[in-house]
């Protein structure tokens, strides 16, 4: 049987998975279709996936996401999970899984948890794809948190290889903060020592984006954003690389709402800090990860007046996952 | 059948194809021209492979020391 190492992370917004050559990026979004809908869907080259009978498609606008611990270990968890590897399944060939996945920081020293993590997803599966049938096992499941991810990404290569012959690198303190959709992780780590500090913000871009939307909607209210639509996380995306947004009624210059909502959200997180006792002086580099951190970056890096350690790390929003990808390599070294 | 040496173009409907013989100065200048691309290029794969590194096989991934192994199963629950 052909086994597959997965490094992958089932969160509130998005579904990734980083195996080498495989792999997967999309909005954690399931939807349950009705039988009689199926050739419309294959039709416009929709993804159709056939659980027990019932059928779904994945993708589409972020929904508000629980936030709840349950979420770990629940059946719609174990779903989105098995729909996501079916996809890396070639053919109708039964294979194996052995995968490393993450939780929050906070979560991740809960033995309960992650007992109910691995318990949940260790089975047998078949999902229909598009009319193949797809055979496989996870037999393995490893649960790390987060940020861990992102330090392995930026201490190793995806093959597991050390990118620096510098040993004394893995007893130095990492500052890793992780700005996920629905939750901020700000945890100390040095690969040598583990998990050090950790605090988990449940103010996350899931606020951020909410926030622009209501603070656009209040400064130019002609513009009738709420009719347009758009959802938050929408809006967010066509003002990731862009201070004008353009709706039907006119443009609109954003610009400086984004830059104050940026800042006050990085003051934030530097307060947080603060608050629970960070000593910023005793960290080799503070890792910017996750997707929030690409746009919060600016942000970040001058409420730390430009400190030289902070840095964004490559790939932010793939990186926990091609970390969890090295581990497993190392772990099962293969 | 068509002698393959015949060759008619349209110049409607060949417009493009038309407009490059005339400019070339008829027919066989215009094959000459593309048969000496054709002769340039042809051996290009080869002569590139002396010039250019070719890319490093896929690296394959060293022992894991114990340090290493050890570090990781201490973070994997």
């Amino acid at each position: 049987m052909r086994t597959n190492i997965i490094g992958c992370d089932n969160s509130n917004a998005s579904f990734k998975a980083f195996g080498g050559r495989k792999v997967l990026y999309y909005t954690n979004v399931l939807q349950e279709v009705k039988t009689s809908n199926t050739s419309a869907l294959l039709r416009n080259k929709k993804d159709i996936f056939s659980v027990d009978g019932k059928q779904y498609t994945i993708g589409g606008n972020i929904g508000s996401g629980g936030k709840d611990e349950s979420r770990y270990y629940s059946k719609q968890f174990k779903l989105e999970t098995q729909i996501a590897l079916s996809q890396l399944v070639v053919g109708d060939v039964k294979e194996e899984f052995k995968i490393i996945t993450g939780v929050p920081a906070n979560l991740a020293e809960r033995d309960d948890i992650i007992d109910k993590i691995k318990n949940n997803l260790i089975d047998n599966y078949e999902v229909t794809h598009n009319k193949v049938h797809k055979r496989f096992v996870i037999s393995h499941v490893g649960v790390v948190s987060q940020p861990v991810g992102t330090l392995y990404y930026n201490l190793f290569d995806i093959n597991g290889n050390a990118k620096t012959n510098d040993k004394s690198v893995y007893s130095k303190n990492f500052l890793i903060i992780d700005i996920g959709f629905g939750t901020t992780d700000l945890v100390e780590l040095s690969a040598s020592k583990g998990l050090g500090d950790n605090v988990t913000l449940t103010r996350a871009m899931s606020d951020y984006v909410s926030n622009l939307y209501k603070a656009i909607e209040y400064e130019y209210p002609e513009s009738r954003l709420s009719s347009t639509e758009i959802t938050p996380y929408e809006l967010d995306n066509m003002l990731i690389d862009n201070d004008i947004l353009s709706l039907p009624r006119g443009d609109y210059k954003v610009g400086h709402i984004k830059e104050s909502l940026q800042q006050e959200f990085a003051t934030e997180i530097k307060s947080a800090l603060g608050k629970h006792g960070y000593n910023f002086e005793k960290y080799h580099q503070i890792i910017l990860t996750g997707g929030g951190s690409i746009i919060l970056y600016k942000a970040l890096k001058e409420v730390f007046n430009n400190d030289k350690r902070v840095i964004l790390i490559d790939d932010p929003i793939m990186a926990n996952v091609k970390g969890f990808y090295t581990l497993a390599k190392q772990s099962y070294r293969v | 059948m068509m002698n393959p040496m015949t060759v008619r173009i349209n110049p409607k409907n060949e417009h493009d194809l038309y407009q490059f013989v005339k400019s070339k100065g008829g027919i066989k200048k215009a094959i000459n021209y593309l048969f000496g691309h054709y002769q340039m290029t042809k051996d290009i794969q080869s002569l590139i492979g002396d010039i250019v590194d070719k890319p490093p096989a896929i690296k394959q991934p060293t022992p894991v020391d114990d340090e290493v192994f050890n570090m990781a199963n201490n973070f994997i629950k």
